[in-house]
């Protein structure tokens, strides 16, 4: 009985030790992308609105483009 | 961007566009864990021809919640109560993940407000996209158990976006899936969990479009195969070289398709 009740410590311990082991990891890659993110654009935080606006010309001009083939036409293959 | 009170809550929306009052607006709903904000690379398309409409849902972005616990349903109805209160006609609904859900709630729950359903990577009805997909879920919910939500978007945000070219999309989706409480990312989860409208399909008479990424990894293509197969006349496009961020990973496809399926409806 005492045997098995010993046995049990060091498994406990291995695997409270990996998971305080993980998290940590995680903890410190959580905030090292969350650094690195932050520095990437001078203060200004990512967003779609910021990509938007370096991309709209090319949005911008397919949406008002009114003489490009119907795209249901043209994607047949895909489209059902 | 303005706050409506509907159902108890401060829902918190947008509308943008120069048409007129009367005419159909096209009304976007974001997925889990995302905000009104990110529809960034649609909103100033189809602003130029409808009145475009952006929310952040139930517990999301500005939006509040009081419950602690909400339903697809209750999300739906918030939206339906929304829009009566700006006395909208009935609407072209564009809708990804989570937002599809509340799409589809919304179809069947408050008919009348909706001309159009445009369904990007949604599902009646959640499952993993195999067993690789389980343990990205498996992988999801130890990470929402246990790390900083910074780790959380980083692992969504990766999944998402998983090319270097996409790093600026990884950036903004990490941005903004880090603003979410724990507790809602929780409540939001055990509410797609809960939801299941396989056995109500049939009841949608709007024109669906039903969008899917050839190489989502969240939501399976048989679920989506599932929602064509079962609402009446609904339309499959299935968008290459896509994951689940379709809107923007093929910004300029759904665009395109989107506007043309909404302009013959």
């Amino acid at each position: 009985m005492n045997y098995g009740k010993r046995s049990l410590r060091p498994t406990a311990g291995f695997f409270l030790e990996v998971s305080l082991g993980v998290l940590l990891m995680f903890r410190l890659s959580g905030q090292v992308d969350a650094a690195t993110v932050g520095a990437l654009d001078g203060n200004r935080p990512p967003s779609f609105a910021a990509i938007a606006k370096k991309t709209m010309p090319v949005v911008a001009n397919i949406s008002t483009s009114a003489h490009r083939p119907g795209f249901f036409h043209e994607s047949e293959a895909f489209c059902t | 961007m303005p706050f409506a009170s509907v159902n108890g809550i401060h829902l918190r929306y947008d509308v943008a566009g120069r048409a007129a009052p009367r005419s159909p607006p096209v009304v976007f709903l974001h997925g889990l864990g995302s905000a009104a904000a990110d529809w960034a690379l649609q909103v100033p398309v189809f602003a130029e021809r409808y009145r475009v409409i952006t929310l952040d849902l139930r517990a999301h972005g500005e939006s509040t919640d009081s419950t602690g616990r909400f339903t697809v349903e209750q999300m739906a109805d918030d939206v339906g109560g929304l829009l009566a209160q700006l006395n909208e006609p009935p609407a072209h609904v564009v809708a990804l993940s989570l937002g599809g859900c509340v799409a589809l709630a919304l179809a069947l729950h408050h008919p009348a407000g909706v001309r159009s359903l445009t369904l990007v990577n949604a599902f009646a009805k959640y499952t993993p996209v195999g067993l690789r997909g389980a343990l990205r879920s498996l992988r999801r919910m130890w990470l929402l158990w246990f790390a900083p939500m910074s780790s959380v978007a980083d692992f969504v945000a990766r999944g998402l976006f998983p090319k270097p070219e996409q790093r600026p999309y990884y950036e903004a989706a990490v941005a903004s899936l880090s603003k979410n409480r724990r507790s809602t990312y929780f409540a939001s989860i055990r509410a797609i969990l809960a939801f299941n409208a396989l056995d109500q399909l049939h009841a949608i008479r709007q024109p669906t479009l039903i969008v899917a990424g050839d190489r989502d990894q969240t939501v399976p293509r048989s679920a989506q195969t599932a929602l064509h197969r079962a609402i009446p006349g609904s339309r499959l496009l299935v968008a290459p070289d896509s994951g689940h961020a379709t809107p923007y990973d093929q910004a300029e496809l759904f665009n395109r398709a989107v506007l043309e399926f909404i302009r013959k409806h």
